[in-house]
């Protein structure tokens, strides 16, 4: 093998796909990756086993073959070569490096060790707006479980229907959810897939707001195709619970407030809380919307603000940290806050939408919900 | 009509007497020591021949007696250390009776060299309890006393003596009693002129545990300092970690004098409560000091229980004493060496122990200054970690918030997780290594005990409630126990036959799995453990469980937030380097103990 590259396409590749090296790996030559020169050009590739990003990259390519290389070193040296093209060419598993006065000579191991990528047939295939995607899982998928024995609450939900696409995350005590519209009768039809925020986390960064995105799936896997760019993951196994049955309908006592000012009230009130359960509690009546944590052995806080608050007075505990979690992800100025009873869950919207939010619905907010369930208050 | 009762003669009336007072060559020793120190030795040599059934020699260099005194020191109630009734309620000699001299002399051949240091001694020779002579003698200033063939007109009572090596081994026990008691008096046992303890003058306690035992035992112990209303503790105390379910030494001091009581040793075990299994007795050496008139030492034949006016304060400091000595670090089990003591193992008067660890990155910067409950605010001191800082920082009692307050707080100290197992942290004078699960357990338990005493915790109402089916037993034991489990934040409801939905469940850590830990308790519950058993309540009973259950689990991956959150949370606990199991939550790492492996002088 046998190519030359200019050093910025070779860090932008390599940059690629740094994050889908693991850190650690009981399988050595999953901590290298994969170059594979043919045609004009080079592909990139690194996995996990669960996930796995591959980049091509424009070069020029004498002869072509493939190797693997220490990810690592390929990065750092890549971040110091000077500005010139860069020569790459093996010779049995030695990959050498040729770079203006530069010389590097690595250790690889051969590309037939590297896991193959699992093929997934494009003929049945979604096309989808990266604008679009990149929204839902920015939205939505910081609401997954951090505990490990349920693995379905792990993943984000991600439905695709006629005319909408929909992605879902709860780690069963705060749940978000974010609807996008999509041309209908799109490609390969209604799918429900639960897909690991580390892989929507590299679609995040690997396409762009204008990016046509395709999709498609096999028996396990998910792949994300772009023009240079596939992403694939290993779905995980469901069903997912049932989200659509835990989402009150008759939530009656409606609060509208200013976002930031409740962010900023609830942040104060946090410093106060009990550090083991982090509980605010909000009284609301009238027009007012009172907020106190009492923590024993450290003293207590208060604060009224005045919102537009109607239903009858309701008291009702939250941990703060999820309430803060989810102020900050309501894409609006305004939040709409409803209850039904300080036992049931409360429901956060957004109210128009927020400046520089793609994606809005015509009617202006976007179609994004939160769920809190409250802390039980026992005085 | 006769008369028929009579008055005894001195003879008989010491004779009886002694019954009570000498029973065996050891209680000989203890009588004789006893008025060696009360004389203000600094020296006491005891000899035995044929372990004290031939002859006991005890030699001190104390005040000695002037002749007038020392014939008279062998009358009944003969003594100088308590003039009027009074006197007894403050007494701090050990003697005060005037028994003890007259006792031994009615069963022995006894003979006494004293002298007060001024002109000549006096010898004094008594056989059977008859004065056979009174002789001027050379001697230094000081006594000996000998007692040979102990009840040779007793000879009922000489049957019940032992083996010369069972009568030596309980002759060394009373010496090392009073040794331990009097650690700047130097002290010589010979058997057969056979030295078997030699302990030298002006020790202190832990050097004196060495020298009876050895070095490593004495390292085994922590340092006790406690007083409250003028009732003072101290000594040392066995570390949890070192204490086994074997034999154990207990030694019980009240102002200087040796005592036994089971109720003082049941409260300072109770001050060992979750530190140390089911099973194990630590061992203790705990010196009371109180005030005149609060402990009658006259109420028993051999002096050896005494009784106190307020029994319940006493019990009271001794607990907390103890306790409070397994909060402080120096509690904590070492590798190697142990970095140079900060509170030294003295007893009396040393002060408090320290509070060592807490990271203090709760808002560092903006240095909150909340004050925690009272006993929080001497405990952490966030000094612990930065190294070099000064040893004597004030009270830094700050808290940390998970996130997402905590990504914003200032860098916390640098700490590792080691194998997603252990944290490794640098101290000021090491390092110490953490055990995350023992130490969530240990904060787990006293966080909720603390919140059963204000009612309850809430709990997270769930999403998606679960359904648990339950075994008979199991079923029962939810049922018994929906109270408290409420109270602890599972909200459990029965949801037909053997099934209940639980509603509500505590959320004590981002990794906690609700439903794998309220199993793991019911059962625990329902079936019982050597931990749980050893609960005193019900409440006590859950909380141990819960902590064990709910606990982060070795192989949790913890953020440097999480981190810093669980040290600071684990330092504002009663018993930071306790788990709930008897098992350390902290080991240190001292710089000296590294130096000294890499040989390096510094
Ligand atoms: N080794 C000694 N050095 C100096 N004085 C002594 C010594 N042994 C005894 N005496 C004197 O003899 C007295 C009588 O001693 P004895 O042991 O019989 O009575 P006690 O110590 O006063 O009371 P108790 O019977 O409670 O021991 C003491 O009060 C003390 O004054
Ligand atoms: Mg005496």
């Amino acid at each position: 093998m046998k190519f030359t590259i200019t050093r910025d396409n070779l860090r932008k590749g390599l940059a690629a796909v740094a994050g889908s090296v693991p850190t650690r790996t009981t399988l050595p030559v999953l901590s290298n990756l994969l170059l594979e020169a043919d045609g004009d050009g080079v592909r990139i590739s690194g996995t996990d086993l669960d996930t796995g990003v591959s980049v091509r990259v424009p070069g020029e390519v004498e002869e072509e073959g493939a190797i693997t290389a220490p990810a690592k070193k390929l990065q750092e040296i890549a971040r110091e070569l000077p500005s010139h093209p860069v020569e790459v060419s093996t010779r049995g598993e030695i990959v050498s490096l040729h770079c203006g006065k530069s010389r590097f000579r690595l250790n690889g191991l051969p590309r037939d060790e590297f896991p193959d990528f699992p093929t997934v047939d494009f003929s049945q295939r979604w096309s989808l707006d990266g604008g679009q995607l990149r929204t839902l899982i920015s939205r939505v998928s910081f609401a997954v479980s951090t505990e490990e024995t349920r693995p379905i609450l792990n993943g984000v939900l991600w439905q695709i229907g006629d005319g909408e696409m929909r992605m879902v995350a709860t780690n069963g005590h705060r749940l978000a959810k974010m609807s996008q519209p999509l041309e209908s009768a799109n490609g390969a039809g209604e799918a429900e897939l639960i897909v690991h925020p580390r892989a929507l986390n590299q679609v995040t960064k690997l396409f762009d707001e204008g990016d046509r995105i395709e999709v498609a799936r096999s028996e396990n896997h998910l792949v994300f195709r772009g023009e240079d760019v596939n992403i694939f993951t290993r779905l995980i196994e469901g069903p997912y619970p049932n989200y659509e049955q835990v989402i009150p309908r008759d939530n009656d006592k409606i609060l509208v407030a200013d976002r930031e000012a409740l962010n900023a009230a609830v942040r104060r009130m946090a410093i106060v809380a009990s550090d083991q359960t982090h509980r605010v509690r909000l009284a609301m009546s009238g027009s007012t919307l009172k907020f106190s944590v009492q923590t024993p052995d450290l003293g207590e806080a208060s604060e009224e603000m005045s919102v537009d608050y109607d239903g009858d007075a309701l008291e009702i505990g939250f941990n703060a940290n999820y309430l803060l979690e989810v102020l900050r992800y309501i894409p609006a100025d305004e939040v709409r806050l409803s209850f039904k009873a300080p036992e049931r869950a409360a429901i956060l919207e957004p109210v128009g939408s927020a400046a520089g939010e793609g994606g809005a619905t015509t009617a202006g907010a976007p179609d994004f919900l939160c769920l809190v369930m409250p802390l039980r208050l026992m005085d | 009509m006769t008369r028929r009762i009579r008055v005894l003669p001195d003879r008989l009336a010491n004779q009886i007497a002694a019954g009570e007072v000498v029973e065996r060559p050891a209680s000989v020793v203890k009588e004789l020591v006893e008025n060696a120190l009360d004389a203000g030795a600094t020296r006491v040599t005891i000899s035995l021949r044929n372990g004290g059934k031939t002859e006991i020699r005890v030699a001190d260099d104390g005040s000695g007696m002037g002749r007038e005194d020392a014939v008279l020191s062998l009358d009944r109630h003969a003594t100088s250390k308590i003039v009027e009734e009074k006197d007894l309620a403050a007494i701090r000699t050990l003697g005060f009776r005037g028994e003890a001299l007259p006792s031994i002399a009615a069963v022995s051949r006894l003979n006494v060299e004293t002298s007060d240091g001024r002109g000549e001694g006096t010898r004094l020779r008594v056989t059977g309890g008859s004065l056979l002579a009174v002789e001027e003698c050379a001697r230094r200033r000081g006594t000996t006393v000998t007692v040979r063939t102990l009840f040779f007109n007793v000879p009922a009572r000489a049957k019940f003596l032992r083996s010369a090596a069972a009568e030596t081994r309980a002759v060394s026990e009373v010496v090392t009693v009073l040794a331990l008691a009097n650690p700047r008096v130097g002290f010589t046992l010979e058997s057969n002129d056979r030295r078997i303890l030699e302990l030298g003058p002006d020790s202190e306690l832990r050097a004196r545990l060495a020298d009876i035992w050895d070095r490593e035992m004495a390292e085994e112990y922590t340092p006790v300092s406690f007083s409250r209303a003028r009732t003072a503790l101290s000594g040392l105390i066995q570390r949890p970690h070192a204490a086994t379910p074997g034999s154990r030494r207990t030694y019980l001091f009240v102002n200087g004098r040796p005592f036994t009581d089971r109720s003082v040793l049941r409260a300072a075990e109770r001050g060992y409560t979750t530190t140390v299994a089911q099973g194990i007795r630590p061992s203790l050496f705990l010196f009371l000091e109180v005030p005149d008139g609060e402990v009658d030492v006259n109420v028993h034949p051999a002096k050896a229980e005494v009784r106190f006016r307020d029994r319940k304060a006493v019990e009271a400091v001794v607990e907390e004493g103890v306790r409070r000595a397994l909060g402080d670090v120096d509690s904590t089990p070492t590798i190697g060496a142990r970095a140079p003591e900060v509170a030294a193992g003295a007893p009396a008067g040393s002060k408090a122990p320290s509070r060592a660890y807490g990271t203090g990155t709760g808002a560092a910067g903006e240095a909150q200054g909340s004050a925690p409950a009272g006993s929080r605010v001497a405990e952490s001191q966030m000094s612990f970690f930065m190294a070099g800082a000064p040893a004597d920082d004030g009270p830094g009692g700050e808290r940390s918030m998970e996130a997402p307050l905590a990504a914003e707080h200032a860098a916390p100290p640098l700490m590792w997780q080691l194998h997603r197992r252990y944290i490794l942290s640098e101290t000021r004078s090491g390092l110490i290594i953490v055990d995350q699960h023992a130490a969530h357990e240990r904060i787990l338990y006293e966080e909720l005990m603390a919140a059963f005493d204000r009612g309850g915790k809430p709990g997270q109402r769930l999403l998606f409630p679960l359904t648990i089916r339950l075994s008979p037993a199991e079923f029962g034991t939810v049922e018994e126990l929906s109270g408290i489990l409420a109270r602890a934040g599972f909200e459990i409801e029965p949801f037909g036959g053997r099934s209940v939905i639980v509603h509500a469940v505590p959320d004590p850590h981002p990794y906690f799995d609700a439903e794998r830990s309220l199993r793991e308790m019911i059962s625990e519950l329902t079936h019982g453990s050597a931990l749980v058993d050893a609960a005193r309540n019900q409440h006590q009973r859950l909380c141990l469980s819960f902590a064990c259950k709910a606990a982060i689990k070795a192989g949790q991956a913890l953020s440097r937030e999480e981190m810093a959150e669980l040290f600071d949370r684990l330092f504002a606990t009663e018993l930071p380097y306790h788990d709930v199991h008897g098992r350390p939550t902290v080991i240190q790492l001292s710089l000296q103990e590294l130096d000294n492996r890499f040989r390096r002088s510094g």
